[in-house]
């Protein structure tokens, strides 16, 4: 058992912080004032692209034969962890937008073909910024992932899909798309097949950009299949490969590396909000005392810490088996569960201790903080999606 | 990388046989032991897989191992009842103040008789008592050496030894008592939980000590004080973990085997939530535990200040967590369990009165939430 980073990596997270507070908290803020996501022509994708800066699971496509390959355990989930904490610790609006195969990342590296990988993370590589995009999400099924209603049928060479997807972060701006059909919405998870839709495919193009409370910096687009044709190359993993409800476990397991991540990213959040007034507290005073000296406020500062520390190392435990290769599904669901009630705590407690002064808009960062948290207990899976996976682990031994 | 939760093989070893140990010796006999406490016979069991002294020097008859064995083998020995881990136990915290405090002569003639098993020895407490926060003790110098007045608690049938915080002034310091030939016998007391440890009041009129009976004068400032607080911290935070995961488990087997309303228990969606989130809890606590313990034997030995109130910060962290956790873990398990819970034909009534104990013993938990030093 070993708990602690090491010397290099202490340092390639303090300047990972270091981008965080200088690069992306600003642009953040100025887009969350806007209301809108950051345009994908910014200067600062470009920017963030050759400087390395990388959303958590970015570096998919490089390190994809870590995790392929049966050898010793890998690194990538428990960095990509604490990097996507320090990045979100920034704004997590920015770090959601940055460029790279985000959540397409792992059904491609989980059901593609060499080929395939190949193919896609090659799309994404050179100076130009890109992203992909993970569709797995309708109006009629968001957690219960066996109820989608987006449809594919085989004609020739091709697939041709039918549907709308809705809540896909940067679906819009995306050089591909992960999308999740089904040839016959009866058959259930039996029928789910996983495509790469290419942007421009024929039939396809991007609706409405929703409007959000919070993360307002990062696009959520809707995406829309009419009649529209897929290359059967772009199947991942080929027919065969679909035997055993094979695309609703890609789903599962997408999750299972990706729900760390998620929850680390909510830590960042409600750290930024937790140390944000901390530190006001320490430089301000209430009835001309010191603020530290009430003890209910210190008490309340105290717990926060405690909640976010123990919150980060169920994340870190659910990353750990991941590079061990060890099945994590509860674990992953553990830290998914249990870091946005704690974070949303957190930062709901910040606006209380800050008073009035606290909900005014922009004002003190906690504000957003708290508007951009709230969703963390959603996407990924609800708090509740997690607590039926959870269950159903622990029912599992008995049977 | 430095991020690994794996236990290497000595380490899983240990666990499952100290895991076989409690669910044979230990939980059969869980109304045994509260009604009589520990048998000599458990106790020697106990001593002969070298439990008592895992982290102590090979040299005091311990194994040499870290906190971070003490942690497991309390969790495991916790997970079949934790009041019984408690008294088995009873001598750690003597032992703590011992070894961190002690010098070599008052070590080998009152610590290594201990962990081999020979002695039986404890240390006095107070929380039980309004006198006083700390000790209700006092001690002042005499002749011979050290006068000791007051009164306190034990927790132990006729201890050989028994180690007496007392104040001066605003110095605390520690005492060891050899033998209760000087001490008068108080009211015994009846507590909620943990009556496997009979607790008894002792009284100590003008009680002389000699010069070589005390280990230390001004305890606050030993250098190695803050050790074996955060070793007791630590030793009592895993037995709450134990006790967390061991309702846990109950309440779930309980729930999976319980129909109501045309299905087991477990299924209906208000329990299957209750039972993913004890599970999330007892995951939280045993985490933030590793994290504390792995602090502090990474950085027992550093003389750096800084790193001091940093470990000293961890265990604090984990206690309250393994506090707040437990506390309504058990609390939960009592409720899934219904009426069942409460009557005495399952553990889970036990362990919500045993529960209260350790909140409170060592250190109350209310008052360390505000002593984090963050701010």
């Amino acid at each position: 058992m070993e708990l602690e980073l090491t010397p290099a990596q202490k340092n390639v997270i303090e300047m990972v912080r270091w981008l965080a507070l200088e690069k992306l908290r600003p642009l953040g803020l100025e887009y969350d004032k806007k209301g809108e996501p950051i345009p994908p022509d910014h200067p600062f994708f470009k920017e963030a692209k050759a400087m390395g800066i990388r959303m958590a699971l970015g570096d998919i496509g490089k390190r994809r034969k870590e995790l392929t390959t049966k050898e010793g355990p890998g690194e990538m989930a428990r960095l990509g962890i604490l990097a996507a904490e320090e990045i979100a610790y920034g704004d997590t609006g920015v770090a959601m937008s940055l460029p790279g195969p985000g959540l397409g990342g792992p059904p491609i590296l989980i059901m593609g073909t060499p080929e395939q990988q190949d193919r896609f993370f090659g799309m994404l590589e050179g100076d130009e910024p890109k992203w992909g995009a993970y569709a797995l999400t309708e109006p009629g099924a968001g957690s219960d992932v066996a109820m989608i209603k987006t449809t594919c049928r085989k004609e020739g060479n091709y697939y041709v899909l039918n549907g709308t997807k809705m809540f896909i972060t940067n679906g819009a701006r995306a050089t591909w798309n992960v999308v999740f059909a089904t040839i016959d919405p009866s058959l259930g998870r039996e029928g789910h097949r996983v495509f790469v839709v290419e942007k421009g495919t024929p039939g396809f193009y991007a609706g409405k950009i929703e409007k959000k409370m919070g993360l307002k910096a990062s696009e959520t687009a809707e995406l829309v299949f009419d009649e529209c044709k897929v290359p059967v190359e772009n199947l991942l993993g080929g027919e065969e490969r679909y035997k055993e409800r094979a695309g609703f476990k890609a789903a599962m397991e997408t999750f299972n590396m990706t729900r760390p991540a998620v929850a680390a990213m909510g830590i960042g959040i409600a750290r930024a909000a937790y140390e944000y007034t901390r530190d006001y507290f320490k430089e301000n005073y209430m009835l001309s005392r010191p603020i530290p000296l009430y003890h209910s406020i210190k008490e309340k500062l105290n717990t926060m810490k405690r909640l976010l520390d123990t919150a980060r190392l169920l994340c870190w435990k659910a990353a750990y088996m991941i590079d061990y290769k060890l099945p994590n599904a509860k674990e992953a669901s553990m830290a998914k569960a249990y870091a946005p009630p704690v974070c949303l705590w957190v930062t709901s407690k910040c606006i209380d201790l800050l008073g009035q002064e606290g909900t005014l808009e922009y004002h003190h960062l906690v504000e957003k903080c708290y508007r951009d948290i709230k969703v963390f207990d959603i996407f990924e899976g609800t708090g509740q999606a997690q607590r039926i996976v959870i269950s159903r682990r622990l029912f599992s031994q008995f049977e | 990388m430095a991020i690994d939760f794996s236990l290497n093989e000595d380490e899983r070893i240990l666990v499952e046989t100290v895991n076989d140990f409690a669910q044979k010796e230990i939980v059969p006999n869980i109304r045994t032991i509260e009604e009589n406490g520990i048998s000599d016979e458990l106790r020697i069991k106990a001593v002969e897989m070298g439990l008592m002294g895992i982290e102590f020097p090979e040299n005091l008859g311990g194994s040499g191992l870290g906190m971070f064995h003490r942690v497991l083998v309390t969790e495991a020995i916790s997970s079949g009842d934790p009041g019984t881990a408690y008294s088995l136990f009873i001598h750690l915290p003597y032992s703590y103040f011992l070894l961190e405090l002690g010098n070599e002569e008052i070590k080998g003639k009152y610590l290594k008789p201990v962990i081999t098993g020979a002695k039986k020895a404890c240390l006095l407490r107070s929380e039980f008592l309004t006198d006083d926060v700390i000790t209700p003790l006092k001690w002042e110098k005499s002749k011979e050496g050290y006068k000791i007045s007051g009164r306190g608690v034990i927790e132990v049938e006729n201890p050989d030894f028994v180690l007496l915080p007392a104040k001066s002034d605003n110095k605390i310091g520690f005492f060891l008592l050899d033998g209760l030939n000087a001490i008068e016998f108080g009211k015994t007391l009846h507590r909620c939980g943990v009556q496997s440890s009979p607790a008894k009041e002792v009284i100590f009129k003008d009680v002389e000590l000699k010069e070589n009976m005390c280990i230390t004068e001004d305890a606050f400032s030993h250098e190695n004080f803050w050790k074996a607080v955060v070793r007791t911290r630590l030793f009592i935070s895993s037995i709450l973990l134990g006790l967390a995961k061991t309702a846990q488990e109950y309440s779930l087997k309980y729930a999976m085997e319980r129909v109501a309303f045309g299905q087991q228990i477990a299924k209906h969606q208000a329990i299957s939530f209750m039972l993913a989130d004890l599970a999330t809890q007892v995951e939280a606590i045993r985490l933030i535990l590793w994290k504390a313990v792995y602090e502090f034997d990474r950085n027992s030995s550093s003389p750096e200040k800084q790193i001091r109130s940093s470990v000293l910060d961890w265990s604090i962290e984990a206690y309250l967590q393994a506090v707040d956790y437990s506390s309504s873990i058990s609390a939960d398990a009592v409720q899934i369990l219904g009426g069942h819970g409460y009557i005495k034909d399952h553990p889970v009534e036990k362990w919500m009165r045993d529960v209260k104990e350790f909140a409170n013993a060592f250190g109350r938990h209310d008052a360390f939430r505000i002593v984090i030093e963050n701010l």
